[in-house]
């Protein structure tokens, strides 16, 4: 489960782009158990990522359904299995957290404050430019504990595609989001028949685990194609 | 996945949500290139097609890896779990997998989105088997291998084609370069790509493995993943 990782982009690009997750171990109960039942510390976490303005978050209701906000996704858009939620809805009755998407630092300090300040045991990981968070780290008074370090793509890297198809798809890590996808939207933004915005929405769909960040895919479309909000 | 070709009224809708590719016309329908389907179900999840004609028959071994390893909602029969690696670095801070002095490796086969099949990740793995790596028990691609020879235990797998699989190992800091050297080498021999990750404890607010990795000529991304140190019980 690297699917946050390898997200490519240059600086600007990518210090609008924070991923937060939280996991527990299999393998020690007693972070399972620490201070109180895990449903209740996941729905806290939950309300802490909640509140912070992300642009994406997921949650698991007890009815096993994904639930998935991601901004700009209206009812109008869903489709197959792929069904939108507010933020309120994933945040009510959560069995199980998946992610939490921000644009920016200051959300994503006061979410990690908030989180230790309250204790929860529960593991949490940071996707971003590493001293940015290095800096949240800092300012917060928490880890760094263990990095994740990307040394890039090799192989046939002649197969991978260009820019900005590229930073669209390594937004989802499980590669969910076809190229041939991307290239169609991005074709009709270019022709005027949908927003970069709804572009970035329909991308984002097809993304299970919700970690892509429709605003910063908005914004890649439109620098490509040269257009102005 | 398949395409019911009654159903099918040839709009063409479907052809680009496939992330490989597969979906190809075929006079006046969709078809499916069924050796380079990699069963991820993206196109049948995405609703695109309102009249039902993309379907999933039940998958038989060695096929039903393909769904295993692509579609990240399908369980691993070998781990319980959904995705396509482990907690790795992600619950360090309580398990303690990696410790100081070591550094672990992943290998993602096939991302992103080009795919690969389980030929070449045998030849990634043969090559790090040969550098003494300790394979992660828990991913299920270590399920599929000899971890002696890096082999795969079942070599009919060999041709079956999937979005990702990532090998998981881990080795000391003093062979890193070693092992990385090695798969700079193997990565020149396989029809794929794989993206490439190096998992290191931090130290005083540091990552102890970078200078080294900087002066072999390994520049990491300005991104990647930071384990924040918040599980408890902390394992320092």
């Amino acid at each position: 489960m690297t699917h946050t990782h390898h997200r490519r982009g240059d600086r600007k690009s990518l210090q609008n782009d924070y991923v937060v997750l939280a996991m527990v171990t299999r393998d020690y109960p007693e972070q399972t158990t620490y201070k109180g039942p895990l449903e209740e510390r996941v729905k806290k976490f939950i309300e802490i990522c909640a509140k912070y303005n992300p642009v994406a978050i997921a949650s698991t209701d007890k009815a096993g359904n994904a639930m998935r906000y991601m901004k700009g996704w209206e009812k109008r858009m869903d489709s197959g299995i792929h069904k939108s939620a507010t933020v309120e809805e994933v945040a009510k009755n959560p069995v199980a957290f998946r992610h939490a998407v921000y644009i920016n630092k200051e959300d994503v300090i006061n979410v990690i404050r908030e989180l230790k300040d309250a204790d929860l045991g529960l593991s949490v990981v940071v996707s971003g430019i590493f001293d940015e968070v290095f800096d949240i780290c800092r300012k917060v008074g928490t880890g760094p504990h263990t990095v994740n370090l990307s040394l890039e793509t090799w192989g046939k890297t002649e197969l991978l595609p260009k820019e900005p198809v590229l930073s669209l798809l390594t937004m989802c890590g499980h590669a969910m989001i076809s190229r041939y996808l991307i290239e169609e939207l991005i074709n009709r933004v270019k022709d005027g028949k949908m927003t970069p915005e709804d572009a970035a929405v329909e991308m984002g769909k097809q993304c299970t685990c919700n970690i892509f960040n429709p605003v910063r895919g908005a914004e890649i479309i439109r620098q490509y194609l040269g257009l102005t909000k | 996945m398949r395409i019911d070709s009654e159903k099918c009224v040839g709009c063409f809708r479907c052809i680009p949500y496939c992330p490989v590719g597969a979906i190809k016309r075929s006079g006046d329908i969709a078809t499916i290139d069924q050796d380079e389907c990699v069963e991820c179900g993206v196109c049948l999840k995405s609703g695109i097609c309102r009249l039902g004609a993309l379907y999933q028959p039940e998958l038989k071994w060695p096929r039903v890896l393909r769904s295993q390893f692509s579609d990240p909602l399908a369980p691993h029969p070998s781990t319980g779990i959904g995705g396509r690696g482990t907690e790795e670095m992600k619950t360090n801070d309580v398990t303690g997998r990696f410790k100081d002095g070591e550094v672990g490796i992943a290998v993602e086969m096939g991302r992103p989105g080009i795919a690969s099949r389980f030929s070449d990740l045998e030849k990634v793995a043969i090559a790090l088997a040969r550098h003494g790596v300790e394979f992660e028990t828990h991913n299920p691609v270590t399920f599929l291998l000899d971890t002696k020879t890096g082999r795969l235990k079942d070599p009919t797998i060999g041709k079956e084609r999937v979005l990702s699989a990532i090998i998981e190992c881990k080795t000391k800091s003093e062979k890193a370069v070693e092992v990385l050297k090695e798969l700079q080498k193997i990565s020149k021999e396989i029809d794929t790509v794989f993206s490439l990750c190096v998992i290191n404890k931090c130290k005083e607010g540091e990552v102890p493995i970078i200078p080294e990795l900087e002066k072999a000529g390994f520049i990491p991304r300005i991104n990647g993943k930071t384990n924040m140190g918040l599980g408890r019980p902390l394992r320092t």
